[in-house]
């Protein structure tokens, strides 16, 4: 399991973030980055239920409202996704990242989060999973993501 | 010049009137819902709300405790392209938003 005891990522006097991870875990943000832009990618030729919670219905009572606004918007939700999940995969071995970046990195973040969540089909009191248990990996990812998500948003809020 | 008279015909008028099965939609607003989901940081919702909405932190984080503990929230209101926005800017951002007239 990915343990850290430190702030991964802190403002900067400048508004920049400094970004203190090692290289496991840089690679590990490069390659879930990937695995999520490819699964977005897929998507487009028929439906992934892992990626419901990436494009959930707009008009929940209203199926063809929603047809209609998916028609209208879907695609640009997509593109908007990608383009945050390629910014993340761009810049996760830098040391420094501007606020721009700093977002990217929280909306796919997020992103991935969803999609993990949403494959463990994650409760509001997610239980441990056995070291053993073929979903453990995937399982501590996502609980590493959360700590990294909730540095990037305390780094983000600070003055 | 000669004011001429001419003959007033009276035709049946067509009129309109709702029928029981005419349903005419009043111009509600539409609201735009946040709702609860185990996966989003309490944190994560609260700063998202600030900077899609512009609300203060004790706003956005009213919203996101009305969202976890209620189970969602209203976060805006306005007309249906001002929704449509807002809604879009929340799925950018990973939170489960829908939008609905406030009937």
């Amino acid at each position: 399991m990915l343990r850290r005891f430190r702030r991964g990522v802190r403002r900067r006097p400048d508004g920049t973030f400094d970004v203190r991870l090692d290289d496991t875990e840089r690679e590990l943000l490069e390659t879930l980055s990937a695995q999520v832009r490819a699964l977005v990618e897929g998507a487009e030729d028929g439906e992934q239920d892992n990626l419901r919670r990436l494009f959930p219905p707009t008009y929940g009572d209203d199926p063809a409202q929603d047809a209609a606004y998916q028609a209208q918007f879907g695609d640009e939700l997509r593109q908007a996704r990608l383009a945050a999940l390629d910014r993340l995969a761009a810049t996760a071995r830098q040391e420094h990242i501007d606020e721009e970046e700093a977002l990217a990195w929280m909306q796919a973040i997020n992103a991935v989060r969803l999609v993990l969540g949403t494959h463990l089909d994650i409760d509001e009191d997610p239980k441990p999973v056995s070291p053993r248990h073929p979903d453990a990996p995937m399982f501590y990812a996502y609980e590493y993501l959360g700590i990294l998500l909730y540095d990037l948003v305390s780094a983000m809020g600070a003055s | 010049m000669r004011a001429t008279t001419t003959p007033v015909e009276t035709k049946p008028v067509e009129t309109w009137s709702p029928s029981d099965d005419t349903t005419v939609e009043p111009d509600y607003p539409w609201i735009v819902l946040v709702w609860n989901d185990p996966v989003n940081l309490m944190a994560y919702v609260t700063f998202v709300l600030q900077k899609v909405f512009g609300y203060s932190r004790d706003k956005a984080e009213r919203l996101m405790l009305d969202v976890h503990t209620k189970g969602r929230a209203v976060v805006s209101s306005g007309p249906r392209e001002k929704a449509e926005l807002d809604v879009f800017r929340l799925h950018e951002h990973g939170l489960w938003a829908t939008m609905q007239q406030d009937k």
